[in-house]
C-alpha cells in the first residue's frame, strides 16, 4: 500500500473542504481524481504530501503518516504543482544540475531524453521562459529521480497538444511498468481516459465515486426510450432525466447490465448508451 | 467588438458613456481597490481639509503625512494593473493613467504652492520638498515596474529630515527659482519619456517577475556575481532561500548588501561633496551612519520575509518531519547572520567610533532577531500584516537610535529589551509551523 487516507477531513474557516475521505492506492495504480473547480483537489494532493495538516482521520504513506515523513520517503515521491515552483534566476541547466546533484536515483538519460523531445531551453533563464517551457522543465524535474508515487496536479494545462501526446505516452510508460503510482489531476478528462485505471470523484468535499475506471463506465449510463414516460422505472438510481418531444432520456448510476432485460420486458425498443469519461463527468456534476 | 474600460461601482451612475469614464475607472482601481485602502484615503483628506478649516496645524500635517504614506500605494496599484494583461489590453488603459498622473502632479503642486503660502517658516521637514519628491519618483517607478526609487528617496528623505544643515540648506533654497524649475522640467521631460515610451508595443511586457536574489533589492543583475549566489549546499536550503545556501554564497549577498550603499555614497561624496556643503558632513552624522551599518541587517529581514513563503518548496526535500521545519529555517537564518554580521562589523570599524561598534553590533543583531522571529511567527498571516509590522518596528527601532546614540549603557539594555520577546515568539511560531499549511504560502513580490 502506498497511500491509505481514513476519514480525511480538511477544514478552512470552518467549511470541510474534504470531509471524511477514506481510499487507499497501491502499486499499479493509475488514479484520475477529477472534481470541479474549488471541489478540493490541490487540498486533497497537498494533504497527501504533508503541505497541510489533517483536521481529523489519518493519511499515510508507506505505513508512515505524511507530515512525518523520512528523506528516504520523500524521495520516492514526484510533484508537479499546479503553479511551478522553480527558482527564477537560475536557468534551465542549472536547475537540472541542481536537482540531479541532490537526488541519487537521477536518471541522466531520461532527463536527456526528455529535455531534447521537448527541446527545453536550458541556457534560458526560468524568469524568460514561456508558461509551457516551465511546465515542462517541472515534469522533467519531477520524473527523472524515478520516483515510485508520481502526484500531478494539473500538469498539462499549459502544454501544447505535442508536448502533452509526448507527457502522456511518458505517464503510459511509467504506469506500465506496475512499480508505481500516479495521482493525476487534470481538466482535460479525455486524457486521464487514456491513462488512468482508476478514478476517484471529488464532489462537495467527498468522494462520490472511487474506483476502477471500467466500473464507473459501466455504472453510469444513459437510457433512451422512445416514448414519454409517466415515472421513471424502480431501482433505477436517477441523476438527470430529459424529455424530447415524445422520447425520454434517463442518466442513472449504479447500473448493473442485468438490469437491461427488465426493463426491456416493459420497453423493448429502449437503448442503452455507455458514455465516456467527460460525459460521466458531467452528468456527474450537473 | 472593441470592449472600453467598465466603470465599477461609484463610477457607473455618473459616468454613462462620458469620455471620461476610462479615466474614472482608472482612479478607483488605482486609489479604491479596497475598501480599506478607500477608507485610508477618505480619513487623510478629510484631516487635512479639516486642519485647514480649522486652522490646527496637528491635523494637517496627520492629513499631509497620511496623504504623503497613501502615494506610496499609487506606483504599487499602477504596476499592479500593468502587470494584468487583461487591462494593458482595454483602450484607453495607458491615456487615461497618464492624465490620472498628470492630475495628480498637479494637485501636488497646487498643495505644495498652497503650503508655501501659508507658512512663512520652515516647519515639518519641508513637506513641500517631499511631495516634490514623491511626484517626482513615482513616474520612475511606474517606469522601472520596480520599487527601488521609492525606497531610495525613503532613505534620502530620513536623512534630510534628521539633518539640521541639509533642512537649512533647503530652506534656504526652498524659493530659489532654479530648484523648482529643475524640478518642474524633470517632471515634464519625465512625464514626457513616460507618454512615448512607457508601456510601448514594442516592449515586452512580462508579469510579475517573482525576484528572488537579494540582489533585486537594488534592482541590479550582474552575471558573474549572481553566479556565486546561486552556489548550491543543499537542495533544501537553495530552495528556502531562493538562493545559494552556501557559506560562499552567503558571505557574497552580505557583502554586496554591507558595501553597496557605503560605496556608492563614497563616491558621490568624492565627485559632489566640497568642505562648505552638508553632503561632506554626512560622514559625521550619526543617524547617517546608523542607517548605513544596519539598514543590510534589515536586508537580511527582507530576504527572510520572502523566505517564509517558500516552506512548501522545500518541504518535500527536507530529512524529517514537520518539527524539523522550524530548526532547519533558523539554521539557514543564522548562517545568513553570520554573514551580515561579519560584514556589518567590517564596516562598522571603518565607519563608527570604535567604542560604539559593540554596542551597535549588539543593538543590530538583537533587532534582527526580533524582526526575524516576528516574521516567522507571521508567516502564514495576510501578506501586508507581516509587511506593515515589519516596516513599522524598523522605523520605530530606527528612531530609537537617533535618541540613543552615545549612550551605550542604554543601547545595551535596549537591546536586551529587544530579545526578550524573541523566545515567546520562537515558542509561537515552532507551534505555529506545525499547523501551517505550507500549500497556503505563495511567494508575494514586494521589492
Amino acid at each position: 500500500m502506498i497511500i491509505a487516507m481514513d476519514a480525511l477531513v480538511r477544514k478552512f474557516d470552518q467549511h470541510k473542504v474534504l470531509n471524511g475521505l477514506t481510499a487507499h492506492i497501491q502499486r499499479g495504480d493509475v488514479v484520475a481524481l477529477l472534481g470541479k473547480n474549488g471541489a478540493g483537489k490541490s487540498t486533497l494532493l497537498h494533504t497527501i504530501l504533508g503541505f497541510g495538516v489533517p483536521d481529523s482521520g489519518e493519511i499515510t504513506l508507506w505505513q508512515t503518516p505524511s507530515i512525518a515523513l523520512t528523506q528516504q520517503q520523500k524521495q520516492k515521491i514526484g510533484f508537479v504543482p499546479q503553479q511551478d515552483e522553480l527558482l527564477e534566476q537560475l536557468t534551465g541547466a542549472e536547475h537540472l544540475k541542481l536537482f540531479s546533484k541532490f537526488r541519487p536515483d537521477w536518471d541522466q538519460a531520461c532527463c536527456d531524453r526528455l529535455v531534447d523531445s521537448w527541446k527545453i531551453p536550458l541556457t534560458t533563464r526560468i524568469s524568460k521562459m514561456s508558461q509551457g517551457q516551465r511546465q515542462k522543465l517541472s515534469i522533467v524535474l519531477a520524473l527523472c529521480h524515478q520516483p515510485e508515487l508520481l502526484i500531478l496536479d494539473e500538469p498539462v494545462a499549459s502544454l501544447d497538444p505535442m508536448a502533452r501526446r509526448q507527457f502522456l505516452a511518458e505517464l503510459i510508460d511509467i504506469a506500465a511498468e506496475q512499480q508505481r503510482a500516479i495521482i493525476f489531476s487534470s481538466h482535460i478528462v479525455s486524457d486521464m481516459e487514456r491513462i488512468a485505471n482508476q478514478v476517484w470523484l471529488l464532489k462537495n468535499g467527498e468522494l462520490a465515486f472511487q474506483g476502477p475506471l471500467d466500473d464507473l463506465k459501466e455504472s453510469v449510463v444513459r437510457l433512451h426510450f422512445p416514448q414519454s414516460l409517466p415515472e421513471v422505472p424502480k431501482d433505477l438510481t436517477l441523476v438527470r432525466r430529459q424529455q424530447l418531444g415524445n422520447s425520454t432520456t434517463l442518466t442513472v448510476q449504479h447500473w448493473q447490465p442485468q438490469q437491461l432485460a427488465t426493463l426491456q420486458a416493459t420497453y423493448p425498443a429502449m437503448q442503452v448508451e455507455y458514455l465516456s469519461l467527460e460525459e460521466i463527468f458531467l452528468e456527474l456534476n450537473r | 467588438m472593441i470592449k472600453s474600460l467598465s466603470i465599477p461601482l461609484v463610477g457607473r451612475k455618473l459616468a454613462g458613456t462620458l469620455p471620461w469614464q476610462p479615466l474614472l475607472a482608472v482612479t478607483q482601481a488605482v486609489f479604491w481597490p479596497s475598501r480599506w485602502l478607500g477608507m485610508a484615503w477618505v480619513l487623510a483628506i478629510g484631516l487635512f481639509v479639516t486642519g485647514m478649516l480649522i486652522e490646527e496645524i496637528l491635523p494637517t500635517i496627520t492629513g499631509i503625512v497620511g496623504l504623503l504614506s497613501l502615494h506610496l500605494s499609487i506606483p504599487i496599484q499602477i504596476n499592479n494593473l500593468t502587470s494584468k494583461k487583461s487591462w494593458l489590453l482595454l483602450p484607453d488603459f495607458k491615456p487615461s493613467v497618464l492624465t490620472l498622473l498628470l492630475i495628480l502632479l498637479v494637485l501636488w503642486l497646487l498643495l505644495i504652492t498652497g503650503i508655501n503660502l501659508n507658512s512663512e517658516s520652515p516647519r515639518w521637514f519641508h513637506l513641500h520638498y517631499v511631495a516634490f519628491l514623491f511626484s517626482l519618483v513615482m513616474l520612475p517607478t511606474i517606469y522601472v515596474r520596480h520599487l527601488w526609487p521609492l525606497l531610495a528617496e525613503i532613505v534620502l528623505l530620513m536623512v534630510i529630515a534628521m539633518r539640521p544643515d541639509s533642512r537649512s540648506w533647503l530652506v534656504e533654497h526652498r524659493s530659489s527659482g532654479w530648484f523648482a524649475g529643475l524640478v518642474i522640467m524633470m517632471t515634464t521631460l519625465m512625464w514626457l519619456w513616460m507618454k512615448y515610451r512607457w508601456l510601448h508595443a514594442a516592449q515586452r511586457i512580462g508579469g510579475d517577475v517573482k525576484r528572488t536574489s537579494v540582489f533585486a533589492l537594488y534592482g541590479i543583475e550582474i552575471p558573474w556575481l549572481m553566479r556565486l549566489t546561486r552556489r548550491p549546499a543543499s537542495l533544501t536550503g537553495t530552495l528556502l532561500l531562493g538562493d545559494g545556501d552556501s557559506w560562499v554564497a552567503s558571505m557574497v549577498r552580505a557583502t554586496w548588501a554591507t558595501w553597496l550603499a557605503p560605496v556608492t555614497f563614497w563616491l558621490l561624496s568624492i565627485l559632489f561633496g566640497t568642505p562648505d556643503k552638508p553632503s561632506s558632513k554626512l560622514w559625521t552624522e550619526h543617524v547617517f551612519l546608523v542607517l548605513l551599518t544596519l539598514c543590510p541587517l534589515f536586508t537580511l529581514c527582507a530576504q527572510q520575509q520572502k523566505s517564509s513563503q517558500r516552506l512548501g518548496r522545500c518541504w518535500l526535500f527536507l530529512g524529517g518531519a514537520r518539527q524539523s521545519m522550524y530548526g532547519f529555517a533558523e539554521r539557514v537564518f543564522f548562517q545568513e547572520l553570520a554573514a551580515y554580521t561579519a560584514m556589518t562589523l567590517c564596516l562598522m570599524l571603518l565607519l563608527l567610533p570604535y567604542p560604539m561598534i559593540v554596542p551597535l553590533l549588539c543593538y543590530g543583531i538583537s533587532a534582527t532577531l526580533l524582526l526575524c522571529y516576528l516574521i516567522f511567527a507571521l508567516a502564514g498571516q495576510h501578506f501586508w500584516w507581516s509587511i506593515s509590522a515589519n516596516l513599522l518596528l524598523l522605523l520605530a527601532l530606527l528612531i530609537a537610535m537617533d535618541f540613543l546614540w552615545a549612550k551605550p549603557n542604554f543601547i545595551y539594555l535596549a537591546s536586551l529589551a529587544l530579545l526578550l520577546p524573541v523566545y515567546p515568539l520562537r515558542r509561537y511560531g515552532k507551534a505555529y509551523w506545525l499547523k501551517l499549511d505550507y500549500a497556503q504560502l505563495k511567494p508575494r513580490q514586494l521589492l
